[in-house]
């Protein structure tokens, strides 16, 4: 059964990409992912300044859900593109996550890692609990078109990704405005914010004090944000991220229109081995289905558009 | 559930910079720890910090813990009645083998998860254990009572000779290793210390693991900060205890 999928010009052996965040920045995990199935990854958004993150606790899983503020940290770009060049010895994708407390660092980090060698950029417009980047640039369709020509100028023709917050009234709005201003594709969608308090210690959980939700619980979400994105940019490449545990979930994201999906929060609990079972369990719901490839599935037309 | 709450019932200090802390569960305790699985230890508008089991009971949880800055300066200082949240236990510990003859490195604040290894070994049909602690001086020595009422044949090392081995750890266990035979060697403490141990095991052909530290955050994988540099291996999930293979498979790409 053939799985494989385009997603813009970008070709991949399956619909199953690691998301961002995961694996960090380190070239022999994300080859780790990639050897263990993932058909690409997504790198951890990368800034030009090295970051600190938030001191822990930056993680706290119930089995509905997740909820992080990690604070983004990283090594900066300077020292992060030597892990892109290691990152790309298995003919799998790498894209990279750009980040940007201004449009000019956007642009410039962009630049940078299209040249040594990113398959692709994923624009991080979209997370929602570091002040003065993410969801602050991304919940205003204007600074979403300026980012996105920015970033667009400075990689060349490597496909750029706009990665969207569901924090937002309208979802459409975000994601016409980053493809007028020349985005190639979506990633729908990065965490929704919110917060955990333990009550018998009385104290908000995350040392940021909130944070994304992920998981179970953004699922349904995100497959509407994908659905609504779908009906109002008919061919534009999508990739539904949330809550991808099974393939069930990934099923939801394809009949909602995404062209393959991203897995981040179920990693916790499954493990890297993830992808090979989902690839496994879609190759057994396509013939059981009587579909010759996952091309002809995600074809199909569908009544809800 | 994510915090399993427990309220400290001693702090005993052991030595300059390290103490014995014991909680008990006020509500369901975590499940049992293997020797070198840690746990995150939350302590409410502090922080949180990865910490090895020292010793387990039904509610009560022991640890010896190290004051090396952070939110660790603030666990060695916790009092009794205070609480706080424990998750865990996380990782892959130290593997205990029947008819094996262990000799064990434990440099300064190493020595919790070598212990509960010595403890379990107790139980194991076959196991003798040769427990070695090292420190700058006798001053910084600790539980030595502990490991020996446990079966083990215990040996110090001391930078400066005030108590026991004058030198390295290392260098001991060099002495050890050349007059006789052992079966596996086990470390934990600096990075320094088990690169050096981890050569020797190599050089002497015995089997080794030891238990790392990283920059531990979500301690189940998903934030990938604690990655074992070239090796594609985080240590909150594959670790903290590595066994040379993995470690050197991996810097060779594997
Ligand atoms: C620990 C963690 C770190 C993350 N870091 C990033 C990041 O650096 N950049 C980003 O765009 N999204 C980040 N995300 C969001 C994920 O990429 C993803 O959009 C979101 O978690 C929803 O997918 P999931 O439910 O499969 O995790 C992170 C998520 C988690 C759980």
């Amino acid at each position: 059964m053939n799985i494989s999928c385009w997603v813009g010009n970008l070709i991949l052996q399956s619909p199953f990409v690691l998301a961002s965040g995961i694996a960090g920045n380190e070239y022999s995990l994300l080859l780790r992912a990639l050897r263990s199935g993932a058909s690409a990854v997504v790198t951890k958004t990368i800034f030009k300044d090295e970051r600190n993150g938030y001191p822990p606790p930056i993680y706290y899983e119930s089995p509905n859900y997740s909820i992080n503020a990690v604070g983004l940290p990283g090594k900066g770009v300077d020292r992060f593109l030597e892990h892109i060049r290691r990152a790309k010895t298995l003919e799998k994708p790498v894209i990279v996550s750009v980040g940007g407390t201004s449009i000019e660092e956007y642009g410039s980090v962009a630049a940078a890692v299209a040249k040594s060698g990113a398959d692709g950029v994923e624009i991080n417009l979209s997370c929602p609990h570091v002040e003065g980047t993410g969801t602050e640039f991304g919940s205003d369709p204007e600074l979403i078109r300026r980012v996105v020509e920015e970033v667009k100028s400075a990689v060349g023709d490597k496909p750029v990704f706009a990665k969207l917050t569901p924090n937002t009234h309208s979802i459409e709005g975000l994601g016409l405005a980053a493809v007028e201003a020349g985005a190639d594709g979506l990633s729908a969608v990065n965490t929704l914010r919110g917060m955990v308090f333990d009550s018998v210690l009385e104290e908000p959980v995350l040392s940021n004090v909130y944070g994304g939700v992920s998981g179970r619980a953004l699922h349904p979400v995100a497959v509407y944000c994908v659905y609504a994105l779908r009906k109002a940019l008919p061919h534009t490449p999508i990739f539904g991220v949330g809550g991808v545990y099974e393939v069930s979930d990934a099923l939801d994201f394809f009949l909602a229109g995404a062209d393959a999906v991203q897995v981040g929060t179920s990693i916790s609990q499954r493990g890297y081995g993830v992808f090979e079972e989902l690839k496994k369990d879609l190759v057994d719901y396509l013939e059981r289905k009587g579909y010759a490839s996952f091309e002809e599935f995600v074809r199909k037309k569908r009544r809800w558009f | 559930m994510w915090y399993h709450h427990y309220r400290v019932s001693s702090n005993t200090q052991l030595t300059s910079n390290i103490h014995r802390v014991v909680l008990e569960s006020t509500d369901t305790p975590i499940s049992k720890a293997k020797a070198g699985e840690f746990v995150m230890l939350y302590i409410p508008a502090v922080g949180e910090l990865p910490l090895s089991v020292f010793k387990q009971k039904e509610e009560e949880l022991h640890f010896v813990i190290e004051d090396y800055g952070g939110p660790s300066s603030r666990a060695v200082n916790l009092h009794k009645g205070e609480m706080v949240g424990v998750r865990g236990p996380y990782g892959r510990g130290f593997t205990l083998k029947q008819n094996t003859n262990y000799l064990l490195l434990a440099g300064g604040s190493g020595a919790p998860p070598l212990l509960k290894f010595v403890e379990e070994a107790q139980s194991t049909p076959g196991v003798s254990v040769t427990y070695l602690l090292g420190a700058r001086s006798a001053s910084e020595l600790f539980l030595l009572d502990e490991a020996r009422s446990m079966g083990a044949r215990v040996m110090v090392s001391t930078d400066d000779g005030s108590m026991g081995y004058k030198g390295l750890i290392t260098q001991l266990a060099e002495k050890l290793l050349s007059e006789a035979t052992y079966d596996a060697l086990y470390a934990c403490g600096p990075e320094q210390m088990l690169l050096a141990a981890m050569s020797l095991a190599k050089r002497f052909g015995v089997y080794f693991e030891g238990s790392f530290v990283r920059d531990v955050r979500c301690a189940v994988g998903v934030c990938g900060l604690c990655v074992m540099e070239g090796t594609g291996r985080l240590l909150c999930v594959d670790g903290p205890v590595f066994s040379l293979h993995e470690l050197e498979a991996a810097q060779h790409g594997g």
